[in-house]
């Protein structure tokens, strides 16, 4: 069985250069889409938002 | 897209190019005195030597002073746009680097109000004077640091929905910032705008409150500011769902 993923909720718009791929607010992101490092600054920020639950 | 460099001890009055409210006057512009960046004083002087004394207030001083321009009465040129005293300005005095002044650039930025409009003799070329200063309806604590850089430079062409270079500010900052756009062209412009950061060039955030109401669609400028946290790097993102423009972004810190 698959291990479930942390999934972040997005607040503000973002994007990544890298994979040219850009999310809007509402969508979900998980640790896959962005560096970790960004992410925890992110969620510092409110840039995103920890969700219940995750994807398979 | 990656972060410019600043190119150095490069820039020259001839490649100063200066922005009013949607207008590029450079073309008639001269000189200027000086561009005020310091904290007002309260003067205590009074008529005895015992109170030659100034007391700094910590609210920020700025303007323009002495800008000297040809009497140019061409449509939309000096003349037509400064000879009606105006508040509500927005201007943006930008240094190129042995060139166009182009992303990363430094440029004065300024909430202003004119509060003279004067025509003189310089020899034989008849010129104006204006003199600029803070425009009390529009400055906030949120704009009192004049000197920023240019994000998006006026010699480029926005075609198409773009995302410019970026520029590093070497550090995030917590204080906010503030942002002017100018719309200098349109060709059935029809875009959105907005800047972003980053903490490493490459994974992107739109600022909170970082968007213009202006839409490209017709000569026009707009300075808006944000509170929130701003990364190292920001830059400037043109959304198009129609026409062309030529427009003049620039970004302050505080």
């Amino acid at each position: 069985m698959a291990k479930s993923k942390v999934r972040y909720k997005v607040m503000v718009g973002v994007e990544s250069d890298k994979k040219g791929t850009r999310f809007e607010p509402g969508d979900y992101v998980t640790d896959d889409d962005f560096p970790a490092k960004i992410i925890k600054i992110w969620l510092d920020q409110g840039v995103l938002k920890t969700t219940r639950g995750g994807t398979k | 897209m990656t972060a410019v460099t600043q190119s150095g001890k490069d820039k020259t009055m001839r490649w100063a190019r200066l922005y009013i409210s949607g207008y590029d006057l450079s073309g008639d512009a001269r000189s200027f005195g000086t561009l005020a960046n310091g904290i007002a004083e309260v003067e205590r002087t009074g008529w005895s030597e015992a109170h030659r004394n100034y007391i700094a207030d910590d609210l920020r001083m700025v303007g323009i002073s002495d800008l000297q321009v040809m009497l140019n009465d061409t449509s939309v040129a000096a003349y037509d746009r400064l000879i009606t005293e105006s508040n509500n300005t927005i201007i943006d005095l930008a240094f190129g680097g042995g060139g166009e002044p182009a992303i990363g650039d430094p440029v004065y930025m300024l909430r202003s109000e004119q509060i003279s409009a004067v025509a003189n003799l310089d020899g034989k070329l008849a010129i104006m004077s204006a003199n600029f200063a803070a425009d009390t309806d529009q400055y906030t604590a949120g704009a009192y640091n004049p000197f920023g850089v240019v994000l998006q430079d006026a010699a480029t062409q926005i075609t198409a929905t773009i995302s410019e270079d970026s520029v590093d500010h070497g550090a995030a900052t917590t204080a906010g910032a503030w942002a002017n756009l100018h719309v200098l062209t349109t060709a059935s412009g029809d875009y959105a705008f907005k800047l972003q950061d980053s903490a490493n060039d490459t994974d992107w955030a739109d600022i909170v409150g970082a968007t213009w109401t202006i839409d490209g669609s017709a000569i026009a400028a707009e300075s808006i500011e944000f509170t929130a946290n701003t990364a190292r790097y920001v830059r400037f993102v043109a959304t198009r769902t129609a026409g062309s423009i030529y427009a003049v972004c620039t970004f302050g810190r505080l």
